[in-house]
């Protein structure tokens, strides 16, 4: 250890304990030498003065930062509004994301720019059905048809009766609402049976967000979800949910013509 | 029974809430986002109120919910990163680390801010459990899921950077050259 303070190189060697110095890690010992060392060394002390202050400089400007007003509120009403017999959507959702993360990443890394641009159109409709569908926790009964016709908003509420007159009676519509997942909005119905769990889900395209000129429609598997896609020249549109691949594109060559019809006839707000 | 439950919830939230700051301060700055930090951390406490029965009370609570948060943040990091970033960010962190750099006294918070930012996110995660959350580095490599060694070189990495970035915002902002010109005058 007197190799610190008398050896060849002391200040290189010193300098590579002094992060551990500063932060009170080092064994008593070498801490003892560090210390000598600084105590006959002007430049070491100076540039541990230094670290010190960037130290102290660091966590004075971080710490200025502080959560929202009304974040708090916000995780409380989450935890309390959070039931047991929910947790395995919460399970599914979780699981949902890790497949998603190793989806999306396989297929950024192999994908041409074509694929990748689909899976991110897909995407662009599953997580808002993982976030929207699986992940929150609604209160029951559903609301009622009224209300949902005011939570659609003007534009969309007479959406409701063209989708819901193309999924099967047996399927309840569970909520038919404007939603906002990372400041991109959704207009998103869902449907369950059982354990079955559908959403049809339509947002205004972004810059450079469409299929190519084939019309149609789209279907990709991720994981547990089936989801099949569509657009119009202004929206794209997605039938999302945890049916086989074929009943999905069923489902979606049901509901998908008549929504689309009803955006074109839209097309103008 | 759902009134013991109710009681149970109260415990997590005497226990939780007090660090709910601490966890989103270090979530907006870990990933550079604040709607993402928010995602993060509901989730954060979602998790640690489905997995607080096997919290055991007297045990750190603090450094139990840094690790759900960096594990959350590990999961939705894979979604929302392409890792070659990451990647990328390492080489460069090896290419610029060779020389030591001064530290400007008129560095404002913002310049701190922005320069961390500039981090690679696994050096930045380390730096800021340590220098701004104060934790000791067992508990670090605790939260981390890493050895102590590699939470003692990411530490030292990432300030070295840090340093770096700093005198370099600090130039392009002239804050060096007018202490030079002043002393030189």
């Amino acid at each position: 250890m007197n190799m610190l303070q008398f050896g060849d190189g002391a200040c290189e060697k010193v300098r590579r304990y002094l992060d551990s110095y500063l932060d009170s890690e080092l064994l008593v010992e070498t801490n003892h030498e560090v210390l000598r060392h600084l105590e006959g060394c002007a430049a070491c002390s100076r540039e541990l003065e230094s670290r010190a202050f960037l130290k102290s400089r660091l966590r004075q400007a971080v710490m200025l930062g502080s959560a929202p007003p009304g974040f708090e509120a916000s995780v409380i009403a989450t935890l309390r509004g959070y039931q047991p017999d929910r947790r395995r959507n919460w399970m599914l959702a979780i699981a949902a994301i890790v497949l998603l993360s190793i989806g999306t990443w396989s297929i950024q890394r192999q994908g041409t720019s074509g694929s990748e641009l689909l899976a991110s159109i897909m995407q662009t409709g599953l997580d808002d059905h993982v976030h929207c569908a699986l992940q929150r926790s609604y209160a029951e009964p559903p609301p009622s048809l009224p209300q949902m016709e005011s939570d659609m908003g003007p534009v969309f509420r007479e959406m409701i009766p063209v989708v819901r007159g193309k999924v099967p009676a047996e399927y309840r519509l569970e909520q038919a609402h404007l939603c906002t997942y990372k400041t991109r909005q959704y207009t998103h119905m869902i449907f369950r049976n059982d354990s079955a769990l559908i959403s049809v889900i339509v947002t205004r395209k972004g810059a450079g967000e469409s299929f190519g000129r084939k019309a149609g429609l789209r279907q990709s598997d991720q994981g547990q979800f089936a989801i099949a896609a569509t657009e119009t020249p202004d929206y794209l549109v997605f039938v999302i949910s945890n049916l086989s691949s074929k009943q999905n594109l069923q489902m979606a060559a049901n509901v998908t013509p008549d929504v689309a019809s009803y955006l074109k006839s839209h097309s103008g707000v | 029974m759902a009134r013991v439950a109710a009681q149970r919830l109260t415990e997590f939230e005497s226990a939780a809430l007090p660090h709910l700051t601490d966890l989103y301060r270090t979530a907006t700055r870990v990933l550079g986002d604040t709607t993402r930090a928010e995602d993060v951390v509901q989730e954060v406490f979602l998790q640690a109120w489905k997995s607080f029965h096997r919290f055991e009370q007297g045990t750190n609570c603090r450094a139990w919910l840094f690790k759900i948060l960096f594990n959350t943040i590990h999961h939705y990091r894979r979604k929302w990163f392409n890792l070659r970033f990451i990647r990328d960010g390492e080489e460069a962190l090896e290419q610029t680390a060779a020389a030591p750099a001064p530290i400007p006294e008129k560095i404002t918070d913002r310049q701190i801010l922005d320069a961390l930012d500039q981090v690679p996110p696994d050096f930045r995660s380390v730096v800021m459990l340590a220098d701004v959350e104060e934790f000791a580095y067992k508990e670090i490599a605790g939260i981390l899921e890493i050895p102590i060694g590699t939470v003692m070189s990411r530490l030292s990495r990432g300030r070295k950077l840090l340093r770096e970035r700093l005198a370099g915002t600090a130039r392009s902002y002239g804050i060096g050259a007018s202490e030079q010109e002043g002393k030189s005058a």
